[in-house]
C-alpha cells in the first residue's frame, strides 16, 4: 500500500477525484474522469495558447499572492514548472493533456465551494478558465526561462563557491627568490598587502618532524633525522615526501581526516550500541584509497553510488557503500520502523551534504533555510535519493534489525521498492505535505528533479554521484582543496570547511583556493600530487616562529607569516607515545583492537547484563595505531577523552584543540602512559648503554626529534640523579631505571613533545 | 635568567605547598596569556543571575509522576480497565495504551508544608522542605526509550552529541574555582545513553564533564599508577614545566603553550584539591545524620549530596548527580511500587538533607536544585506490577536560586498521562534554568554546522516558566 500516509492525510480535505489522479494506482479512476466533461466546466478556449503570454499573468495577478514564490499554501507554488508540476500536499492539480480531469480547472471554476480558488476576490472569468483548459490540453507547456527567479537564487549565483572554477592568474610579487610554487606567489601576495614577511625556513630537524607527523602521523625514524641532516643535496626534501606519500602510514594517518568528516564509528551508539562490522572494512577502504591515490571524484563516486555505478565489483563498492550504514542507530526506534528510516535518512543526507557537497542542508528539514536558497523541497529531494535504498544485515540476511543485538554486519542495497518521500511540515514524520521526486537541490548548477520516476530505483544514487563530480557542480573539487589545506596547515582556506554555502565564511586566499581547485581537477583529481605541491612549497618549510609584529598585525596566522604550529591530535599523540617507546606494532587493517582498561575506566560503559566487557572485550593486540582502536559512539576510549577526539555523532569538521587539567593528569597517570614510559626507558637503556649523555641525547631524538643542547643535558642529567639519589633514600628497587622511567614520563609531560612546529 | 626563576619558584613551591600553585597560575595568566585566553575564567551574565551553581539530582531510570508528585484519585477507579480511547495513539516502548490497564497507586499523598505541596508516603523527609520546591506536573517531551530521551533532557534533542546543560551553563558563566573543574558529574553506575549523556558536544573540550568518584581516586588519572614507583610526582612536573617554560620562550609567545604550563599546574593542584573536596572526614557527625550517612540505604546518594554541597561551596559552577544508574534504578518495568518505596528511601532523607544544609549556610538562594528523570512512566501497568516509560507527562521540581517556594504548575489529564494544562517543554526547563544563571538561552550560542547553535534549538519557541520564579 503505497501512499498509504498520503491517503490518511488528504482524505479529508480531498475531493475523491483529485486523490485519485495524485496516485498512479489508481489510473482508471483518472482516466474515467478525463474522458467525462464535467458540463459544469466552461469549455476550453479554441485558440492556440502561449503559457507566458496567457496563463502566467493569469498566476501572477491571482494566484501568486498564495502560491507563488515567497508563499506556498496548501504546499502549492505556481511559481516554477517543476513546482506547479509537483501540486501540492493534495497531489497534482495540473494533468497535461486531461484538463477535465485537472483539478486546477474544478478550483477555479468553483465546482465545490470549499475547494473554490481564487478564494478571495471575483471568480476567473470562463474565458480564463478556457484558457487553461487548452493550455492544459495542448500539454501544459512551460518554457524555461517563464519560471520566476528567487531573488535568493538570483543572488546564490554571485556567491563564490557556486560560481564555476576560473582558474586565476598566478600574482608576481616583488621577492621571487622565495617562491618557489604558484602557493608560495599567492601567499606571498596577500604578505605583502599587509607589509608582512614570510618567516625564515624551518630548521631542518623541524621541518622533517613536521611532514613526517603531517603525512605518517608519527614522528621520523632515528635513522630518517641522520640520514635527512647529514644531506645536502636540494632534492633531499622531496625525496622524502615521495617516500612519506608512499608509505602505507600516510593512508593510516589520512584517513583519520575523512573518517572525521563522515562521523565514522564502530558502532550504533544508544543503550545498545550496536558493534558494526562492516565499520572497519569501510575504515581499511579509505586507508586503502588513500594509499592508492584513487582520484578524488572517483572516491566520492564509490562512496556515494558505487554498487550502482560498478556493479561487477560489489565487493568493494560494498564497503565504500557502507559509509551510509555506520551512522547512528537509535535502537529504541526499532519497533518504528517509519521513524527509523527517517532517522536514518535525515544521517545519510546531513552526512552527504556536509562531508562531500560542503554545505549544511540540515535546517532545511523542518524548514525552508533561512540564508541559503535550499528549501524543504530540496532537502526531501535528497532524501528521496537514499529512499530507494535500505540497510539490511548481511548475518541475518533480513532487513537491519538492532533490537538488543551487539553485533550486526550492515550493508546498503536497493529496497525492492523506494520508500515514497513526502515533504513534512515542521520535519514531523506525521505530517506529510505531499510527495517528493528525488532531486539535487535546484539552486545548485546542474541541478533539479532526477529523471527516475518514483518507482524506478536503481540510478538514483548514481545519478547523485555524476553530478557530484561532474565539472558542472563547482563544490566538489573547492571542498576537497580547502580541506586539504586545512588538513595540512591547520587552518583552512574557508574557515567553515562543512559549509562554503552562503552562511559559511569566506576564503582568506580565495584565488589560491580557486587554482588549488583547478589545479587538482586538471591532474586527475590526484591528492598525492596536491600533497606534493603544498609540502614542496616555501610556504609550508617556513619556521613555526613568527616576528612579533606578524603576531600583533594577524593573531590567527591567516597569512601565514610562519608555519602554524600545532598540537598532535589524540590519535598522534598515542602513536607518538608508542613510536617513541619503540612499541609502535605495525599491523595494519582489520577488526578495531581493544587496549586494556582499568576498572574506573570501564565504569562508564553501559551493557543490559552489567557486563561491560562484552563491549570492551580486551584483544590480544594492545600497541597498533590509533586509528585502530574500537570506537564506540557511547563510550570514548577514555586516554582520547582530554585530546579533543571528534564527535562521531555527526561530521566533524575541525578538530578543536583545547588545553584542559585532563590532559595533563591523563598523561601523568594513565596506566597506559606509565608502561611506555617505562618501556621507552628500557628502550634507551637498550639502545645508548650506560652512558647517560647518550640516554639523554637518543631521548631527545625520539621524542622532539632533535638533539639535546647543553643545557638541557645539564638540566636533564641533574634531575636524572636527583631522581635517582632520592629514589635510593627511598627504598626503591632498581633505583637508576627507575629514574630513568621518570625522566622519560617528565618528557612525556612536555609542550614539545605533544606540538609540531 | 629563566632558570632562576623556575629554581625560586621551585623552592618556593616546596616552602609553600598549594597557594604557591595557585599565584603562579594567575601570575601565569596576566603575564603569558592574556586573561581573556583562560576559557574557563568566570565570565559576566547577560543579566543579574538569582543562581550561581546548580545541582541537579537525575533519577535515571525515569520516576512514575503517579507514584511521587502527581496524585491521581482515578486510577484507583478505574484500576485494571484500559483507559479511553483518546490515548490509543501515544506510542510506548513496551506496551500499548489502547490495551494496557491501568494500575493505581498504593502509594498515599498527603499535603506537605504550609504551602500544601502533595508527595507520596515515599517520602519521609521531603516534606520538610516542600515549601522550598516548585513542582512542576506538565513537563513532556517525545522519546519514549532511555538513551534518546536522556539525551533530550541533558541537551535538548534525541540525537547524541550535543553539548549537555552543564557545559552550556560553564561555556556562559567559566567556573569560580580555580582548583576544581567548573562542570561536575558523580554517579553510582553506567548511564543506558553511556558517557556521552554528560558530554560538551561540540563545545570546546575545556567545557566538558569531570567525573568525581566518591570512593577511589576521585578523578580518572588523579593517581599515580603504581608502576610508577618514584615518589615525587612534583620533581617530575618540575622537570616538565622548565623544559615547557623553555619552549615557550624559544618559540616566542603563543597562548597555547602558557595555557598549558597552567593547565598542569591546575591539575596539579586539583591533585590535592579533588580529594580534599571529598574527603568527608572533617565534616560534624552531625552534618553527616542530616545526610544519612549514618545508614546504609541512605549512605551512598546521601555521600553524593554532601559532596556536591562541597563543591558549590568550592566554586564548582555545576553539580549533575545521578541516582539509578547501572542497575534497574527507576525503570520499574517490574515491581514499581516496592523499588518506589526502595528509591524513595534512598534519595529522601539526602535531597531534604542538603536543601536544609544548603540553607543554613546561606546557599540555597544562590543554587539552583534541580530534580527529575529523563521521563515520567505510564499510568497503566506492565505486567501485573510494573510501569513503562512515558514521556508525555511527568514531574520535575526545583528548588533554591531565584524559584518561588510552594508552587504547583501544570497539570497532567485525570490518569496522569498527558500534560494538559500548562504543558512544559525540555527547552522550557533549559530556558528557565538558564534564565535563572542569568544566560538568555537565545543568546547563548556557539557556530556549528553553518548555524549558531543553541541549548534551546532554534526550531521552535522556548519559554521561561515565570510563574514559578521569585
Amino acid at each position: 500500500m503505497r501512499g498509504l500516509t498520503t491517503m490518511k492525510c488528504v482524505l479529508g480535505f480531498l475531493a475523491a477525484i483529485a486523490f485519485a489522479n495524485a496516485h498512479a494506482a489508481d489510473a482508471d479512476a483518472a482516466k474515467s474522469a478525463a474522458n467525462s466533461d464535467d458540463p459544469r466546466l466552461p469549455p476550453a478556449s479554441v485558440q492556440r495558447v502561449e503559457f507566458a503570454r496567457d496563463i502566467k499573468p493569469i498566476f501572477q495577478k491571482r494566484c501568486y499572492e498564495c502560491h507563488g514564490l515567497s508563499k506556498d499554501k496548501g504546499g502549492l507554488s505556481l511559481a516554477t514548472r517543476a513546482r506547479a508540476m509537483d501540486g501540492g500536499d493534495n497531489g497534482k492539480i495540473i494533468l497535461p493533456g486531461k484538463s477535465a480531469a485537472s483539478p486546477i480547472v474544478h478550483y477555479t471554476a468553483a465546482l465545490e465551494e470549499e475547494n473554490a480558488m481564487p478564494p478571495k476576490g471575483e471568480r476567473l472569468s470562463a474565458d480564463q478558465i478556457g484558457l487553461i483548459r487548452t493550455w492544459i490540453d495542448q500539454g501544459a507547456g512551460w518554457p524555461a526561462d517563464a519560471d520566476e527567479l528567487d531573488p535568493r537564487v538570483a543572488k546564490t549565483a554571485e556567491h563564490w563557491s557556486f560560481k564555476p572554477i576560473k582558474r586565476p592568474a598566478v600574482p608576481a610579487p616583488k621577492n621571487s627568490p622565495w617562491i618557489r610554487s604558484p602557493v608560495d606567489a599567492f601567499i606571498l601576495a596577500k604578505l605583502d598587502k599587509a607589509q608582512l614577511h614570510p618567516a625564515p625556513a624551518a630548521s631542518k630537524e623541524a621541518l622533517l618532524r613536521r611532514v613526517y607527523f603531517d603525512l605518517t602521523g608519527l614522528p621520523p625514524p632515528l635513522d630518517a633525522i641522520k640520514a635527512f641532516v647529514t644531506d645536502s643535496r636540494p632534492e633531499a626534501y622531496a625525496e622524502i615526501v615521495d617516500r612519506l606519500l608512499a608509505s602505507p602510514a600516510y593512508g593510516e594517518r589520512w584517513a583519520r581526516h575523512w573518517l572525521d568528516v563522515v562521523r565514522y564509528s564502530d558502532t550504533g551508539g544508544y543503550e545498545t550500541d550496536i558493534f558494526y562490522e562492516q565499520a572497519w572494512r569501510y575504515r581499511d577502504y579509505v586507508i586503502r584509497s588513500f594509499n592508492e591515490d584513487k582520484p578524488y571524484d572517483r572516491f566520492l563516486m564509490e562512496q556515494v553510488g558505487g554498487d550502482e555505478l560498478w556493479p561487477d565489483q560489489s565487493e568493494t563498492m560494498q564497503d565504500a557503500t557502507a559509509v551510509w550504514t555506520i551512522g547512528q542507530w537509535p535502537n529504541s526506534l526499532d519497533s518504528f520502523p517509519d521513524m527509523l528510516e527517517y532517522v536514518r535518512r535525515t544521517d545519510q543526507v546531513v552526512t552527504f551534504s556536509e562531508a562531500m557537497l560542503g554545505m549544511t542542508v540540515g535546517c532545511a528539514n523542518c524548514h525552508n533555510h533561512k540564508f541559503d536558497p535550499i528549501t524543504q523541497r530540496d532537502y526531501f529531494g535528497l532524501e528521496a535519493i537514499f529512499s530507494a535504498s535500505e540497510t539490511w544485515n548481511k548475518n541475518t540476511n533480513k532487513k537491519a534489525w538492532g533490537k538488543n543485538e551487539r553485533t550486526a554486519f550492515r550493508i546498503l542495497r536497493h529496497a525492492p521498492a523506494p520508500t515514497p518521500i513526502h515533504l513534512l511540515t515542521r520535519g514531523e514524520l506525521t505530517k506529510p505535505r505531499g510527495l517528493v521526486s528525488p532531486s539535487i537541490p535546484a539552486f545548485l548548477p546542474g541541478g533539479g528533479t532526477l529523471p527516475d520516476g518514483p518507482n524506478e530505483s536503481k540510478q538514483r544514487r548514481a545519478e547523485l554521484a555524476r553530478w557530484l563530480v561532474s565539472p558542472q557542480n563547482p563544490l566538489t573539487a573547492r571542498v576537497i582543496a580547502n580541506r586539504v589545506w586545512q588538513w595540512h596547515f591547520g587552518q583552512a582556506l574557508a574557515a567553515t570547511p562543512n559549509d562554503l554555502g552562503t552562511q559559511g565564511l569566506p576564503p582568506s586566499h580565495p584565488e589560491l583556493l580557486e587554482w588549488l581547485a583547478s589545479e587538482l581537477m586538471e591532474n586527475g583529481w590526484s591528492l598525492k600530487k596536491l600533497h606534493k605541491l603544498l609540502l614542496l612549497s616555501s610556504t609550508y618549510r617556513q619556521s613555526a616562529t613568527r616576528e612579533p609584529n606578524a603576531i600583533a598585525a594577524d593573531p590567527q596566522d591567516t597569512l601565514l607569516a610562519g608555519f602554524p604550529r600545532r598540537r598532535l591530535d589524540a590519535e598522534e599523540v598515542w602513536d607518538h607515545l608508542h613510536a617513541a617507546a619503540g612499541t609502535l606494532d605495525a599491523k595494519s587493517s582489520g577488526e578495531p583492537f581493544a587496549p586494556k582498561l582499568s576498572a574506573e575506566e570501564l565504569q562508564g560503559i553501559y551493557d543490559i547484563s552489567k557486563k561491560p566487557e562484552l563491549k570492551w572485550a580486551v584483544t590480544p593486540d594492545q600497541n597498533r595505531r590509533a586509528i585502530y582502536i574500537l570506537n564506540r559512539r557511547s563510550f570514548r576510549f577514555p586516554f582520547f577523552e582530554a585530546f579533543d577526539p571528534p564527535n562521531s555523532g555527526v561530521s566533524c569538521p575541525v578538530r578543536q584543540t583545547t588545553t584542559v587539567p585532563a590532559q595533563a593528569l591523563t598523561l601523568m597517570n594513565n596506566g597506559i602512559v606509565a608502561a611506555q614510559a617505562k618501556s621507552m626507558a628500557e628502550r634507551l637503556v637498550r639502545e645508548a648503554g650506560p652512558d647517560e649523555a647518550k640516554c639523554i641525547r637518543q631521548a631527545w631524538l625520539l621524542a622532539y626529534s632533535r638533539d639535546a643542547n647543553e643545557a638541557e643535558l645539564k638540566l636533564a642529567a641533574n634531575f636524572i640523579s636527583a631522581s635517582e639519589a632520592e629514589n635510593k633514600k627511598q627504598g626503591v628497587k632498581e633505583p637508576h631505571l627507575a629514574a630513568l622511567i621518570e625522566f622519560c614520563l617528565g618528557i612525556i609531560n612536555t609542550t614539545e613533545f605533544i606540538y609540531s612546529n | 635568567m629563566q632558570n632562576n626563576h623556575a629554581m625560586s619558584r621551585r623552592e618556593m613551591l616546596r616552602k609553600s605547598g598549594m597557594g604557591i600553585g595557585a599565584l603562579a597560575f594567575l601570575d601565569l595568566l596576566s603575564k603569558g596569556a592574556q586573561a581573556a585566553d583562560n576559557p574557563l575564567a568566570p565570565k559576566s551574565a547577560h543579566h543579574a543571575p538569582k543562581a550561581k551553581a546548580v545541582i541537579s539530582l537525575f533519577m535515571h531510570g525515569g520516576p512514575s509522576q503517579v507514584d511521587t508528585f502527581d496524585p491521581k484519585p482515578m486510577l484507583a477507579k478505574y484500576a485494571g480497565q484500559t483507559l479511553p480511547a483518546s490515548f490509543s495513539g501515544l506510542n510506548l516502548e513496551f506496551t500499548k495504551a489502547s490495551t494496557a490497564k491501568v494500575l493505581a497507586s498504593k502509594r498515599q499523598f498527603k499535603k506537605c508544608g504550609k504551602s500544601g505541596i502533595e508527595m507520596s508516603d515515599i517520602f519521609q523527609h521531603l516534606p520538610d522542605v516542600a515549601d522550598e520546591m516548585a513542582v512542576v506536573r506538565s513537563c513532556y517531551h517525545t522519546e519514549f526509550n532511555h538513551a534518546p530521551a536522556l539525551y533530550m533532557a541533558h541537551s535538548g534533542t534525541r540525537l547524541m552529541g550535543r553539548p549537555s546543560l552543564g557545559s552550556w551553563a560553564v561555556y556562559g558563566l567559566g567556573s569560580e574555582s580555580e582548583n576544581l573543574p567548573g562542570y561536575v558529574v558523580m554517579r553510582d553506575g553506567p548511564l543506558k545513553g553511556g558517557p556521552i549523556t554528560y558530554s560538551n558536544g561540540f563545545l570546546p573540550a575545556v567545557y566538558q564533564a569531570t567525573e568525581l568518584r566518591s570512593s577511589g581516586a576521585p578523578i580518572l588519572y588523579l593517581n599515580k599508577p603504581d608502576s610508577i614507583s618514584g615518589t615525587d610526582q612534583r620533581r617530575i612536573l618540575d622537570f616538565s614545566q622548565q623544559l615547557n617554560r623553555e619552549y615557550l620562550a624559544a618559540q616566542k609567545e603563543d597562548s597555547n603553550l602558557s595555557a598549558r604550563i597552567a593547565a598542569y599546574e591546575l591539575a596539579y593542584r586539583m591533585q590535592s584539591a579533588a580529594p580534599e573536596a571529598v574527603d568527608l572526614a572533617k565534616e560534624p557527625d552531625t552534618v553527616k545524620a542530616l545526610y544519612g550517612l549514618d545508614d546504609a540505604d541512605t549512605r551512598p546518594f546521601g555521600t553524593q549530596c554532601l559532596n556536591a554541597r562541597r563543591l558549590v561551596e568550592r566554586g564548582v559552577r555545576f553539580v549533575q548527580l545521578y541516582h539509578g544508574g547501572g542497575g534497574d534504578g527507576w525503570d520499574t518495568h517490574g515491581g514499581n511500587d516496592a523499588k518506589h518505596l526502595r528509591n524513595g528511601k534512598q534519595i529522601d532523607k539526602p535531597i531534604a538533607g542538603l536543601i536544609t544544609d544548603l540553607k543554613a549556610r546561606g546557599l540555597l538562594d544562590s543554587t539552583l536544585v534541580i530534580w527529575g528523570g529523563e521521563f515520567g512512566r505510564t499510568p497503566t501497568s506492565e505486567g501485573s506490577d510494573g510501569r513503562d516509560h512515558s514521556p508525555y507527562g511527568y514531574s520535575v521540581w526545583m528548588a533554591g536560586g531565584g524559584i518561588k517556594g510552594g508552587t504547583v504548575y501544570g497539570s497532567t489529564d485525570d490518569f496522569g498521562f498527558k500534560a494538559e494544562q500548562n504543558p512544559v517543554q525540555v527547552r522550557d526547563l533549559h530556558a528557565t534554568i538558564l534564565h535563572l544563571l542569568g544566560l538568555q538561552h537565545d543568546k547563548l550560542t556557539f557556530y556549528f554546522q553553518g548555524l549558531q547553535q543553541r541549548l534551546t534549538q532554534i526550531d521552535g519557541e522556548s519559554r521561561i516558566i515565570k510563574e514559578i520564579l521569585a
